[in-house]
């Protein structure tokens, strides 16, 4: 890093410098920059336009003795880093290192002549290195101990994608896997706000990545009878709040924002593309996956994150919804969001164009809504045809243009998790 | 295998090829214990070639290698 506020010195005491800027009681954090590799797009801009054009990228599969829909991550990149691609890493390490690599490009940082004492990094993850799991497990089951890689474990363990890119990028302040299931790319961006606001580094990649296209997640998905059997229309299989929905497509891919205080951004003269201005999360404290039937938990998450950022809920302008396309799922997110927000704004669910990046899911959706403020527009639902029994919400299916200030992005995950990520224009 | 083809071995295991010569020893190389264990578990499973992990642990050179190498193919 050049010589910014952060390189003097711990930042503790220094103050999150979010009161000066006027975006409430919380103190917020710029993002510098943003990086995509999902179903929809190798980068950011590919993956944003896809999604503002609202093309379903579900496909139909037929693998280990399985048939489902999947939103596949496009093919890697020949040129990734010998630092992260050495040792046989799991796909989640690979999906994770181009959305961050891109991210600090973004932001024009140079991880090369950075000062990496005072960087962090934070990823959502869901199932963990599961790909490499399952492989090796099959070698011990097959073959026996002595033939199992001496990397399965390193790849296989849930924080290898935040391990491999600290090593991959020289980042050497605090580094962590959070894992909150589908919310967890939410929750990772909420723990590098305190991160920062407690002065514990001075820039923070913060995101999620998904690699869990596997023959356990996917049956066992299924078995839990979560997963869209539109096997006739792939394209059409994840259909938020849509009347014939009947479950989600588990997709890949990963997504990475570039986190900083506002005042340090602007002394390094990085501009903010978006401002992280609150956060919430809550537990249902309800059952092992179903939602709490009254929506409480998910309505407690964003009242918390709109108070952090010092908001009314009447300010906000686009909500990107969990919106999953299940069944529960959507109708209970739809009622809530529908009694929090009576002024009727536009809510979306991009899940419908990328699939479910489950671990991922919240942290590609935080970056889809920044890119939503920046451009000023409002991205379709995919494949939203009819409104489903009780879901009375403004769904677009169209983009549309917008004057947007201030957003909301929901996550939610098995066991219970609610997250919320308010985002506001800089 | 040629050196050529332990060389481009070693590289699709994360090595650099800068750092691969004949008389590269395993720290210049970069092969740690646990590549030089990948190595054997490739070698043995994916090209037929069942060179003991401990006579690889015993190898110092690059050179060292692929004589064991040589050695081994051919013996499943």
């Amino acid at each position: 890093m050049p010589d910014g506020p952060g390189a003097t010195g711990p930042g503790l005491g220094r103050g999150p410098g979010a009161q000066g800027l006027g975006i409430g009681r919380g103190p917020g954090a710029a993002v510098t920059g943003v990086g995509l590799f999902t179903p929809a797009g190798a980068d950011a801009a590919t993956t944003w336009e896809t999604v503002r054009a609202g093309k379903p990228t579900a496909a139909l599969e037929e693998r280990h003795g399985l048939r489902y829909l999947a939103c596949r991550a496009p093919e890697l990149p020949g040129d990734l880093g010998r630092a992260v691609t050495a040792r046989r890493p799991d796909r989640a390490a690979l999906l994770g290192l181009v959305a961050a690599r891109e991210a600090l490009a973004d932001a024009g940082l140079d991880p090369v002549g950075w000062d990496g004492a005072r960087v962090g990094v934070v990823v959502g993850i869901g199932a963990g290195g599961v790909l490499t799991f399952e492989a090796q497990h099959e070698v011990l089951r097959t073959d026996g101990p002595g033939d199992m890689s001496p990397f399965a474990v390193p790849g296989a363990l849930p924080n290898g994608v935040a391990g491999q890119l600290a090593v991959g990028f020289g980042i050497r302040g605090p580094s962590a896997a959070v894992t909150t299931a589908c919310a967890a790319g939410a929750t990772a961006i909420g723990v590098a706000l305190d991160l920062l606001a407690l002065g514990r580094c001075d820039v923070v990649l913060a995101g999620g990545a998904e690699a869990s296209l596997s023959p356990f997640y996917i049956a066992g998905f299924d078995r839990l009878r979560a997963l869209s059997h539109r096997f006739d229309d792939p394209a059409g299989g994840l259909r938020p709040f849509d009347r014939d929905r009947e479950g989600f497509v588990m997709a890949e891919g990963a997504g990475f924002l570039v986190l900083e205080r506002p005042a340090d951004a602007a002394a390094r003269g990085a501009g903010a593309r978006a401002l992280i201005s609150g956060y919430g999360a809550t537990s249902d404290a309800h059952h092992v996956v179903a939602p709490r039937p009254d929506g409480s938990g998910l309505t407690a998450a964003v009242r918390g994150a709109l108070a952090e950022a010092g908001a009314a809920p009447g300010e906000v302008g686009l909500v990107n919804a969990h919106g999953t396309g299940t069944p529960r799922g959507d109708a209970v997110e739809a009622a809530a969001l529908a009694a929090l927000f009576p002024h009727r704004p536009p809510v979306t669910s991009t899940k419908g164009v990328t699939g479910h990046l489950l671990g991922a899911a919240g942290a590609v959706e935080a970056a889809l809504t920044v890119l939503s403020l920046a451009e000023g527009t409002v991205p379709p639902t995919a494949n939203f045809a009819e409104p489903g029994e009780g879901i009375d919400l403004d769904v677009p299916t169209t983009a549309r243009g917008a004057r947007l200030r201030l957003a909301v992005s929901t996550s939610v995950g098995f066991g219970g998790h609610n997250a919320a990520l308010v985002i506001t224009a800089p | 295998m040629t050196f050529d083809e332990l060389k481009t071995l070693l590289v699709s295991l994360g090595l650099d090829p800068a750092d691969i010569t004949p008389d590269s020893t395993r720290e210049e190389a970069g092969l740690d214990s646990l590549l030089l264990t990948e190595l054997a578990l490739v070698l043995r499973k994916e090209r037929g070639v069942p060179v003991p992990e401990e006579e690889l642990y015993a190898a110092t050179t690059v050179a060292a290698i692929e004589g064991l190498v040589s050695r081994y193919a051919g013996v499943a």
